[in-house]
């Protein structure tokens, strides 16, 4: 025997299990970058009563929930920030069509899955690293590198798994065009003259110093949520440790406490350890 | 060799696979907000033959490891949170280690080999990793990449997978938007200025490098991790850290 | 098309051909760190006759063309290692033309965010993954580094029990110089006469010229990612990554 608790048939299908929320994730990373949002909602998304009433879609500002507020929030909300970029297009370009000048692209990758003992959910962490471009008043366009965590809880129902909370914690957005007084030493410069001294800001192996940006262009686009708790960006990856799906021993069951909805959030006021 | 494998060994191996993925993603989230405490305490292998390595060299056994990854480590990130404290009192409920880090060492195109054995197994991975400390806001000036290659041994140890070895293999830290990182590497190039192997302020190593260097327009290639195929057992010629491979030792 | 239940061995099975297509993926994607461009056909991809690469601005075509393809990114390398050691004999003089091979170039083009369907009858598999890479190029103004951001797509074929490369499309929506917005004007950088031998290179264009994805420009239609896999039975009834 190789596991005291399940079977060799049922560890097999533990294992193609993970290997299916895998794969809905990556598809659901794919159908954002379309547009298909509410394909996504229709074909990803959880379909009992149960479940859609407490699905969850997060930003930074919070937490959107049952599949009504998730709709407006997440499909309608591109929809009219596409419309008004097609209105600005065609001031230079009359005859485009829907996202002319629009790119973006996300890739999940280092990927941590957990499915729950009884094997009805599964947690999944992975990072996000993509970009954005969007076309500008004056008729050019910015591109910008993004960058953030998905957390993910996800439910099988009748035999396919399906997603039932998603956080999108927006870490950062970065111009890929220059800017001035932003940069560290030109790359595999020199060392730094005072050997055996910690990494400078602006110096190699240092951080970039960090002129004022202001607000990021995203957080136009996050909406009212129905649950406002916030993700800090400046407090980084404070909360990740609590939140991570467990390595070795998984949770037994799903618990709405360490969920990826708003019962999960991260106390502010007690997030050491 | 896996036909010669039984229904069972195949799915030892399988889900030893699986698990060894979830340890390196696990790695590198604690790693990336500097829990090194947690990282070598959760999932290592506490054995003379854990061995670590960077450009600066290879740290061997799991005293050493822990000595200057996570004793060495700690106190530069309370320092950066005392100064946090100064404008942010705030800070005061975080814990210090994360403060202001977005440290991904993202995991792409990887590849995972458990040993016919079932008592291994080896990975090597590519990172592309966005890579910023600090600032208040989600909008950055100026974020870098961390292009690394990683070789990462694992082992069964009483039931559960661990990590064993480590080699870190960097190729370059460049910013996102600040200059083009090869021809400035180039212009450097032309005035006399090379990539210096090593690292400043290295910690104290058994095996000390350089075991690998930056981009550099003269640095010939460099197969310092070269991806695993698949193999019986962990041994000297299927291991990223050759002489620490004795399994009465872990 | 419903997904058929297979048996505990055959799920096994499955998942092992999963990891094996992320292996070759994997070991493809690590050859552009170690300079191994020239050793990918040989290694990966089928022997069949009907294989084919697609680009950005085209196929090639059948084993020859696919063959070709990797040859000449193994020829560049060779023709930019000499360039580069005649440009910094002080640093390079001495060694030989294997050791030379591949100075001066870097390719990280690592691929993640896979979809993997494997056929119901176990015979072929597809696949798309995300490209986010960046590479070193010996231009004619020296080394000048790229982003290169896109997708591989690749239709994989069970042979002699080893998964092999059918048809792949590798194809980008950003290859620009870094440092620049992909959105604007690409840096340019003045020629240095001693890389002038890199302007006489002429990479094989594709054999049959496409235009199967554009990189981005401001004006470009919206551009959908390449088709996700879905799940079939066999290959005849699901679509071809390749033509």
């Amino acid at each position: 025997m190789m596991n005291q608790r399940y079977t060799n048939e049922e560890l097999v299908v533990r294992l193609w299990d993970k290997e299916e929320v895998k794969d809905l994730m990556c598809r659901r990373c794919y159908y954002k970058q379309n547009d298909w949002r509410q394909r996504e909602l229709d074909e990803l998304w959880v379909r009992g009563a149960e479940y859609r009433a407490s699905a969850s879609l997060a930003n930074n500002l919070g937490y959107f929930v049952g599949m009504d507020d998730i709709k407006t929030y997440y499909v309608d909300g591109i929809a009219g920030k596409r419309q008004v970029q097609l209105e600005m297009v065609r001031k230079t370009i009359p005859d485009a069509q829907y996202g002319n000048s629009v790119m973006n692209a996300h890739t999940y990758h280092t990927v941590m899955v957990e499915l729950s003992g009884d094997g009805k959910t599964a947690r999944y962490l992975a990072y996000d690293h993509g970009h954005q471009t969007d076309p500008q008043p004056d008729g050019t366009a910015k591109g910008y590198w993004t960058s953030g965590h998905i957390l993910a809880d996800l439910v099988k129902e009748d035999g396919v798994w399906k997603i039932w909370h998603i956080k999108s914690m927006h870490d950062l957005s970065i111009p890929a065009a220059p800017v001035p007084g932003a940069g560290g030493n030109p790359f595999g410069g020199p060392p730094p003259e005072e050997a055996g001294g910690e990494p400078k800001e602006g110096g190699p192996g240092g951080p970039p110093p960090q002129p004022d940006m202001g607000p990021d262009p995203y957080e136009d686009d996050y909406g009212t949520p129905t649950v406002a708790k916030p993700y800090i960006v400046k407090y980084a990856w404070n909360d990740l440790p609590k939140q991570m799906p467990n390595t070795y021993v998984p949770n037994e069951t799903y618990d709405p406490k360490i969920s990826y909805g708003p019962d999960g959030h991260p106390d502010p006021l007690r997030s050491w350890r | 060799m896996k036909q010669k494998l039984s229904f069972e060994q195949r799915l030892h191996n399988a889900l030893g696979s699986q698990q060894c993925e979830n340890i390196k993603s696990t790695h590198s989230y604690l790693h990336g907000m500097m829990y090194s405490a947690e990282e070598w305490d959760g999932i290592w292998n506490r054995s003379k033959d854990a061995t670590w390595a960077h450009s600066f060299g290879r740290m061997v056994g799991f005293d050493q490891i822990w000595w200057d990854s996570v004793c060495l480590v700690d106190p530069g990130a309370y320092q950066q949170f005392l100064k946090a404290m100064e404008t942010d009192p705030e800070v005061a409920r975080k814990d210090p280690r994360a403060m202001g880090k977005n440290a991904c060492h993202a995991l792409s195109s990887g590849v995972v080999e458990v040993a016919e054995d079932g008592k291994s197994c080896r990975s090597t991975y590519i990172t592309p990793g966005p890579f910023v400390m600090g600032g208040p806001n989600s909008l950055v000036a100026g974020g870098r990449i961390l292009n690394e290659r990683y070789g990462s041994d694992f082992v069964y140890n009483n039931g559960r997978w661990e990590y064993l070895h480590e080699q870190v293999c960097p190729d370059g830290f460049m910013d996102y938007n600040n200059g083009n990182w090869a021809h400035d590497r180039y212009e450097q190039a032309k005035k006399g200025n090379f990539t210096q192997p090593g690292y400043h302020n290295p910690p104290p190593v058994t095996d000390p490098g350089p075991l690998h260097v930056d981009y550099d327009v003269v640095q010939t290639v460099q197969k310092t991790v070269y991806w695993p195929e698949p193999y019986e057992t962990l041994d000297d010629e299927h291991s990223f850290s050759p002489g620490r491979n004795n399994p009465n030792n872990y | 098309m419903v997904k058929r239940s297979f048996t505990p061995e055959e799920l096994l099975t499955r998942w092992e051909a999963r990891r094996e297509i992320q292996n070759v993926m994997g070991k493809m994607t690590q050859s552009y760190l170690m300079m191994e461009e020239a050793l990918i056909y040989d290694r990966w991809w089928s022997r069949r006759e009907d294989v084919c690469l697609g680009v950005n601005t085209g196929w090639y075509k059948g084993a020859e063309a696919v063959k070709g393809y990797y040859d000449a990114l193994g020829e560049k390398i060779a023709l930019a290692s000499r360039v580069i050691a005649k440009a910094f004999p002080e640093k390079l003089a001495g060694k030989t033309e294997d050791e030379l091979y591949g100075v001066g170039q870097l390719g990280v083009k690592p691929a993640d965010t896979f979809i993997i369907e494997i056929a119901g009858d176990g015979q072929t598999a597809k696949t798309l993954w995300s490209l986010h890479g960046t590479y070193v190029d010996i231009t004619p103004s020296g080394p000048v580094s790229y982003w290169d951001w896109g997708y591989y797509c690749a239709d994989f074929i069970l042979e002699d029990d080893c998964w092999k490369i059918w048809h792949m499309q590798y194809l980008t929506d950003i290859n620009s110089p870094t440092g620049g917005d992909w959105a604007a004007e690409p840096l340019c950088f003045p020629e240095e006469p001693e890389f002038a031998a890199m302007k006489d290179f002429i990479f094989p264009k594709p054999n049959v010229p496409a235009v199967l994805r554009e990189n981005y420009y401001v004006g470009r239609p919206f551009t959908e990612t390449p088709a996700l896999p879905e799940p079939y039975e066999t290959f005849a009834e699901t679509f071809s990554y390749g033509i």
